[in-house]
Order: C-alpha cells, then structure tokens, then sequence
C-alpha cells in the first residue's frame, strides 16, 4: 500500500516534470529558431530552415555586427529612453501615491479615479492628439518627447499601484512620525523609502517592458536615426529590400541578447516585483 | 535586492539626467546657431542596414552640397519603406512636414499640397528642372499647372518572367491575356508557381487589376471615370474584376498569397521558383537582394502587360510611376537648390547602378541596359501613361482600390462589388 | 487657533499639490487632453489638419457601425476577450498550480521560460511568428511533409477563415506567462493549513482546487481577468505585425481598423470616432466590472 502510493507519486511527479518540460521547450522554441536560423548561411535557412545550423557560420553575425554599427547606437538610445521614462514614472507616481493613500483630502477618491481612468486608454488610440500636443511644446524628433509620452501613459498603473501599496502602511506608523516632530517627510524616509522596495520594482520592471518594447510610439516621434530604438532597429532591417531570413534571424537574435541578458540575470527580481505588486493591487 | 533596485534606480535617474541635458544641448545648439539653414531630408532606406549604399550615396551627397554651401545643413533620415508611410502621414497631419521628403507624386501628393503642407516650387521647376527632365516625369510632381517636387526615376509596371522555366516548359512569352490563362495549368503541372504575388501588401496585388482596366477599356474609361462621366462602376472596370477573377480561379499564386509581403513574393520569383511576376523598374534589384540561391535572376525577360482580347487599351498604355521628392512647407530656399543638385547626371548614373532606377536626367539614361533599357523605351513610348492608382488617386480612394482587388483575390467581393467599393470611396471624396 | 487651521490647511495644500501636482500635471497633458481632443475631432468631417468647420455631429459613429470590416473588427475583439478568459486565463491558472507549488524541481527555471515570451517585443514576436507560419517553408508546412506522404503548403495567415486562429495561437503564447506570474503569486497567500484540513475531511484535488484555492485567490483571479479583457480590446501590436489586419479585414480589431480606415485615409475625424468607441467599450467593461464583480467580493 505504501509502496503503491509512492509509486503513484513518483509517476505523478514525471508526469508533471514532463508536461512542464515539453511546454517549457514550446514556449522557448520561438526563440530558439531565431538563433538556430542566426548561425545559418542563406542557402541553409532556406533549405532547412528549422534545423541544426550544420555546419554554424559565424557569418552572419559578423557581418550584422560588423555593418550595424548603428546597433550600439540603437541600444544606447533603447537605454536612454527606458531609464528615462522608469525615472519619471518612479518620482511622479510614487509622490503621487503617497499623496493619495496618506493624506486625508476633500475629493481624494476623485483624483484617485481620474488617474484610474487613464488604464482604460491605450497610447495606440490617442496618437494623433498627442502628436499634436509634442508638436505644440516642441518635443517631436526628440528622445524627450517619446520618454514624456511614455511616462505619461505609464502614469495610471504605476500610480495605482503605489496608492494600493502604501495604503497598507498602519496609520500608527505615520501618527508616530508627526507626534514625533516629523513630518510627512520624515515618515516618508524612515517609512516608505525602507519597505519599498518591491512595490518600486514591480513599477520599473512594469514600465521596462513596455518603454523597451514600444514600437509606435518612438516610430512616429523620433524622425534622425541616430535617435532609433532597438525595435525600430529591427523594422528598419527587415524593410523593404530586405536581406536574407538569416540576417534578419541574426539580428533579432543580437536584439534580444540586452533584454535577454537582463531577464534572466534579474529574473529573481522581476517576477517578485510583479507578483508581490500585482497580489496587493 | 534592495542594493540592486537602489543601483537601478540611481542609474536610470543619472541615465535621465544625461538625456534632458543632451536634449537641452541639443535645443539651445539649434538656437544659438541660427545662422546654418537645415534641411530635414526625408529618404527611403535600402534595407541593407548601416551601410546600405543608397544611404551611403545619400549622405555623401548632402556632405558635397554642405561643403559648396557653408551656411546649409542637410539633415539625411532614413527610412523603411512602410514605416516612411506611417510617418509621413502623421507628420502631415501634425502639420510639420520634412523641408524635403519622398514622394511618389500623384493624388496623395495632391492631397498634402491642398492641406497647404507643400511648397510651391512652380517658378525654379520651369526655370531650372525642366530643363535637364522632361515635362512628362516631371507631371508626376504637378498637379493644376502648379510643381511640388521633381522625379529622380520614371519608369513602369511590367512582366517579368523567368526564361528558364517558359523554356522548360515550352510556352511563349504570353501576348494576350488568354494565353496568359493557358500558361498558368502548365506552369503549375511542371511544378512552379506561375505567378508570384505579395497580396499582403495590397500595393502589388492592385496592379493587377488596374492593368486589366486599361487594356479593357484604354485612356477614355479611366478618364470618364475621372472626369465625372462615367464612374469607377463602369463595364470597364467590372470586367478587369472579372478577368482577375477567371485569373484567380486557377489559383496561379503561390500558396498564402494573401499575407505574403512584397519580400515574400520577390524571393520566391529570384529563387527562380515561380514564372512571372507584374512589378516595377526595381524588381530585378530586389529580387537579386531577396533570394538565396539567384536563380530567378539569371535569366530575366521582360513583356508588356498582355492586352486583352476586344479591349480599347494599347499594348504600348503603361502603368507606372517613379520615386522623387516633393518639397515641405515652410521648407528653407536652399532646398530647391540642394534638390537640383542632387539631379545631376553623374548621381543619377550612381542611382542607376546601385538601385536599378530609370533615370530622368537627360544624359545619364546612356548607362542602361537589357531590361531597363526596354523599360526606359516602353516609358518614352507611351501613349498613355497612367501613374500607379494608389498614388494617383487620393488617399482614401487608393486604399480603397487597393482592399477592393484584395477582396476579390480573397472570394469575398463580387467584381461588381469590388467596382462599387472604389466608386463609392471616389464618390464621397469628389 | 483660527490661524494655526489656516496655516496648516495652506501647509497641506502645498504639500498636496506638490505630491499629486507632477504626475496629475503630466498625465492630463500627455493623456487627458489628447483623448478629449480626440473625442471633440470625431463630431466632424476632418483631415487632421486645417479649421475644424465640417461638423456632422454623430454621422462618423452611424458610418462605423455600417461598415463591415467594424464589426469583423468588434467581433474580432470579443473573441480574444472569450478566448482569453475561457483557455488562457485557465490554461495559465494550471501551469501555475503546475509549477507554482510545492517543490517542484526546476520551478524557477520553468517559470523564467514560461514567463520570456512576455518581455519580448511584440514587433519582433511578429517577424518570429510569420517566419515559423511562412507557407512555403514554415513549421506546419515541414511538420506536414514529416506526417503526411508528401510536403503541402499550409498557409494559416493567408487564409482568411484561419488567420484570426493563427493570431490567437501568438496571443496565447505571448501573455500566457503574465498571467501564471499573477497566479503564482496568488497561490502564496492560499493558508496551508485550509488545504490540509480538505485534503483530510477527504476532497479531491479537484475540489480543493474548486473549494480552497480558488476562494482565496478570489482578487488575483480579478486582476487578472481586469488587464486581460482591457488588453483585449486594445491588442494592437502583435495583429499589426502579424498582417496588418488581413488578409481582407479578416484580423482586423479595433485598434487596427482604427489604423486603417482612419490615419491611413485622412480619415482622421472617423478614426477619433473608432477611438471613443473603444474608451466607451472599456468603460462600460469597468463599470460592469466594478458594480458586479468588485462588488460581488466584497459582500
């Protein structure tokens, strides 16, 4: 009996390790062609396009980062704009959310639905008046221009997020900080500063994602190519005369090593920032 | 942990700072230095990443006009072919055009000058550019007896075959549309796709049907349609409907036709895999670039578009267009003359090799050769010269001709249907 | 006294303003006004650019709800809310019961890949996927030549009657990780002890999935369901790159038609109209949301 039911266990076990095995592999082989196609010379990945690149050329690679010299450029800009827009989002809708969740004002909530109201619009749909708008204060064709537009749309998760956060800090913590002498400052460093650290996570690695990944956005801002995100990067490769599905493999394949890199190297932080934000939310 | 976020965040706020005070920089730089003029340049890129030689030409040529001005900056951004449209586009509608951009001339240019985001460069056109380009590219570019940019390639839409396989097969080069019809079963029984499409793209999959309504009903039906009198519902342009549709039927493209891109469509014709394809002045140069093994490209013919039997058109009608740039509004003087500059024989021989253009410049058309010899000659020959519709028309209707020919490649539209579509898009935009 | 009020109301005002000020200042310049611009522009016949004197009231929106490709593209829309929320959401919720629990061997390694496709761009997930979808060499069409007699040439995106089906198979694989991350989260915070005392009175697993785990992680299912029907309806990036809305209007969704038949064509007065339908249809979401859903939990 005891024996049966740890055999059933243990297969149960395979099974499962199996299943999440195989799904494992199905979820990555997507990327796993981009990188078997990226070592392949042109006559391979036509005629075996799935293939163990057989034999590897490094080739390809080193042509794209031979001629794409603009690659580092692109990923400079990438950088750039990201760190930019988590900055803003991070001061702006931190203090926000301080405000909205600490301090007692008429037509709180109301302020509070207003910036709630923003996750019901995505950039996509107000393209144009915001191109507009960028124009008006003089922002098009700049790097600032996409980061203010982005930080923007960023802002009502973000401020949702921390509101939702800080308003679990005990009101004890924050009475004692002003019997104390101290202010909303003092209870905001010696409080808020110290627990944050997951909630600030989950915000930047939110606002990662969707700052690094933005496509339209820095598309219609930006117009030097000096100025290119990696996404644009990659449009811009595999335009119109484009090369072979083996440059374009190497190049998404070189495009997604920063991401890649930062992913699994983080990917602690990453996935705790998003859960423990996303439970309190 | 907490190290680590502190060390991002103190990064990202250094990484913010930089940027603002590089974009200040940036802004008081232009402010200060108000003496230079500077151009914004719009260009179309080549696809082949940094050192894309038609980028390379592009700026070494601002660097030459630079250097005679002193006091002009040629600002070269360069752009892939879809995404120029979106950008353009929006930049039109924020009402900030580039000094000097792309255009393919026709309605849409026509549009954005009545939006009043054009220059009007009549004077230095009649001046200066007609006499080095004919009055016939040049019209590309004008509209109303008035001249918004100039040409740097003329040419036209034709079919190009593979030799190989027509040998292999053993048919001729198709004079009429009916033989074309027959064509197709034999290509497909010896193994090829007999024409290759990206219908995905819609632009390539319109040409289709727009050949077939000039060879059908000639110059007077599109004019009549045009004019007023007559409209895009006409026999005419139901009968091209049909005629695609009987095309259609033998399902003579490659499988997925509908979603391919014009890649998709250029590397299979260049890997020699299919036996025609209906494209533009360009399309050896981007079959070449696209396929792996070069085997389309070895040995390329080119015809005119088969006339149809009973039909008005001449097999001499072309359809076609070119590249060139249009001048923005508010565009800096200097821009007409960089424009000039650029238009000079030696750089359009350049264009010639690198591209695969159709110069326009009197002079360098001495440099062409076998097939763009014959397309250059087709173009000069002429009778009637209709400029891509998706172009020539305004915008929305061209869009409409466009999803029109894709809904009847698709079996969703009648041809009846599918002429109501675009006439109903002329009628509301008339 | 009086005074002190005063002052300290003034104090706190200032602090108020100062807190909430940025973020609110740069959200309705960024945000609010663009979208009431919008709403404004979709009364009239406009271009996008020059006076706006071509007022036609509702006719954009009359217009809208007559054009064919609309309602394909409305039609569109729900479906990827149905499918989501009847096989991703699920499917997510298994493997996170999967790998989220207990000792699994490997659980971070399988979550870290379960969770990648997530961070990729959508742009390149397109160009990945029409490469693996390509009819002429593509994974089917290999897949067909490994199975069958002979090598046919499945096109998936270029035939209209499964090009929305090979859409939702990248949808799927994109946020399907999102979504287990939330869950896995979720399943932290299920007491230990409650299960136990389940798995003792006798309950299957299944019912102390139904009963136990479910319950408690009631909120998470909420957020969850929340981001994933407004990401429905704004899904833009992935159809885009996947065929621009065709073939023939048949992947068009709102945000694409928007696209379309509005930036593409002048249209720009039409398109501000598509845009306010889809604010409306998200609100209407959250407003149902709020009052039956949220509500619902808290009774």
């Amino acid at each position: 009996m005891i024996f049966k039911q740890h055999f059933q266990t243990t297969r149960d076990k395979a099974i499962k390790f199996t299943i999440a095995l195989v799904t494992a592999f199905i979820m990555f082989y997507p990327i796993l062609v981009v990188y078997l196609g990226a070592f392949k010379s042109k006559g391979q990945i036509n005629a075996d396009p799935f293939g163990i690149p057989n034999p590897a050329t490094l080739e390809t690679m080193k042509e794209i980062l031979g001629v794409s010299s603009s690659f580092w450029q692109m990923l400079f800009n990438s950088i750039v704009i990201t760190g930019g827009t988590i900055a803003i989002v991070l001061i702006l809708a931190m203090a926000a959310g301080v405000g909205l969740s600490r301090i007692q004002f008429k037509g709180r909530q109301a302020v509070f639905n207003y910036f709630i109201m923003g996750l019901l619009f995505p950039l996509t749909v107000a393209v144009l008046p915001l191109m507009l708008q960028l124009r008006t204060l003089g922002l098009t064709g700049t790097r600032l221009g996409v980061v203010m537009a982005q930080a923007a749309f960023s802002i009502p998760l973000s401020v949702f997020i921390f509101t939702g956060f800080f308003k679990e800090i005990p009101q004890e913590l924050q009475d004692a900080c002003d019997i104390d002498g101290g202010t909303l400052l003092t209870f905001f460093r010696h409080v808020i500063v110290p627990i944050s650290t997951p909630v600030v996570s989950t915000v930047s690695i939110l606002v990662f994602v969707q700052s690094w990944n933005q496509f339209l956005l820095p598309l219609l801002v930006l117009s030097d190519q000096a100025h290119y995100t990696i996404p644009l990067g990659v449009m811009q490769y595999q335009g119109q005369f484009a090369s072979g599905w083996n440059q374009i493999m190497g190049f998404i394949a070189i495009s997604l090593l920063p991401i890649g890199i930062f992913y699994f190297s983080m990917q602690k932080y990453v996935i705790e920032g998003l859960t423990s934000g996303a439970v309190k939310g | 942990m907490k190290k680590a976020i502190v060390c991002v965040l103190m990064v990202a706020l250094v990484v913010a700072m930089g940027m603002t005070s590089v974009s200040c920089q940036k802004s008081e730089g232009k402010a200060a230095s108000a003496g230079p003029v500077e151009i914004d340049w719009w260009v179309l890129s080549g696809g082949a990443g940094a050192d894309d030689p038609r980028t390379e030409m592009n700026k070494r040529v601002a660097a030459e006009f630079e250097a005679a001005n002193p006091n002009v900056k040629v600002n070269v951004n360069v752009f892939e072919n879809e995404a120029f449209k979106q950008k353009i586009q929006l930049a039109i509608q924020a009402g900030d055009p580039p000094d000097l951009f792309h255009s393919w001339g026709g309605g849409v240019m026509v549009e954005y000058a009545n939006q009043g985001q054009l220059t009007d460069i009549t004077d230095y056109v009649k001046s200066t550019l007609s006499k080095k380009i004919g009055i016939g590219a040049l019209g590309v570019y004008g509209y109303d007896g008035k001249y918004y940019g100039a040409p740097y390639d003329m040419g036209a839409v034709a079919l190009w075959y593979n030799k190989d396989i027509l040998a292999e097969v053993g048919i001729e080069v198709p004079k009429t549309w009916a033989e074309l019809l027959t064509a197709v079963p034999k290509i497909k029984k010896a193994g090829y796709v007999p024409i290759a499409l990206g219908a995905g793209d819609k632009w390539p999959a319109h040409f289709w049907w727009v050949y077939l309504a000039m060879r059908i009903g000639g110059i007077e039906a599109f004019n009549a349609a045009y004019g007023g009198s007559g409209s895009f519902k006409d026999e005419t342009f139901v009968n091209a409907g049909k005629e695609l549709q009987k095309l259609a039927m033998l399902q003579p493209f490659q499988t997925g036709f509908l979603s391919a891109s014009y890649d998709d469509e250029s590397r299979i014709f260049g890997d020699g895999k299919a036996a025609f394809e209906l494209m533009g002045q360009w399309a050896p140069n981007v079959q070449a670039n696209n396929s792996a093994s070069g085997e389309g490209v070895k040995n390329l013919g080119v015809t005119t578009f088969p006339a149809v039997e009973g039909g008005k058109g001449a097999l001499t009608d072309v359809m076609g267009g070119g590249n060139g740039y249009i001048v923005g509004a508010n565009a800096p003087k200097e821009t007409v003359e960089f424009l000039n500059y650029f238009l000079s024989v030696e750089n359009q021989k350049e264009q010639v090799a690198l591209e695969g253009i159709i110069p326009v410049v009197k002079g360098a058309e001495t440099v062409l050769e076998g097939n763009t010899k014959a397309i250059a000659e087709a173009v000069g020959n002429a009778g009637y010269y209709q400029l891509y519709y998706d172009q020539f028309l305004p915008p929305a209707v061209g869009e409409a001709v466009k999803d029109a020919v894709a809904a009847l490649l698709a079996g969703s539209a009648t041809p009846a249907k599918a002429a109501a579509m675009v006439d109903d898009a002329w009628q509301m935009e008339k | 006294m009086e005074n002190i009020k005063t002052l300290y109301s003034v104090k706190k005002l200032g602090l108020i303003l100062l807190l909430i000020g940025p973020a609110f200042a740069l959200f309705t310049t960024f945000v609010v006004m663009p979208v009431f611009q919008g709403a404004y522009y979709s009364l009239f016949d406009w271009k996008g650019i020059g006076p706006l004197n071509d007022f036609v009231g509702v006719k954009n929106f009359v217009r809208l709800f007559g054009h064919e490709p609309f309602r394909t593209a409305i039609v569109n829309n729900l479906k990827v809310v149905l499918f989501s929320l009847l096989f991703q959401l699920p499917t997510a919720f298994f493997f996170a019961l999967l790998i989220g629990r207990q000792k699994f061997p490997g659980a971070i390694v399988f979550r870290s890949f379960y969770f990648f496709p997530y961070v990729l761009t959508e742009i390149i997930a397109g160009v990945i996927w029409r490469f693996i979808y390509n009819p002429q060499f593509g994974f089917l069409t290999q897949l067909s030549g490994l199975i069958g007699p002979e090598k046919t040439e499945i096109a998936m995106l270029g035939n209209p009657e499964t090009a929305f089906n090979a859409i939702f198979v990248v949808i799927f694989w994109k946020y399907i990780g999102f979504h287990m991350i939330l869950y896995i989260a979720g399943l932290q915070g299920v007491p230990k002890d409650l299960e136990d005392a389940a798995v003792i009175d006798g309950a299957s697993p299944l019912e102390v999935i139904w009963h136990v785990i479910i319950p408690s992680i009631r909120n998470t299912i909420m957020i969850s369901v929340f981001l994933s029907v407004i990401g429905s309806f704004n899904v833009f990036d992935i159809v885009w790159a996947m065929g621009q809305g065709g073939p023939d209007h048949s992947t068009e969704t709102l945000v694409t038609y928007l696209y379309n038949f509005g930036y593409k064509r002048f249209a720009f007065g039409y398109g501000s109209a598509v845009a306010i339908v889809i604010f409306f249809l998200c609100l209407v979401f959250n407003v149902l949301y709020q009052k039956y859903i949220v509500g619902d939990s808290r009774s």
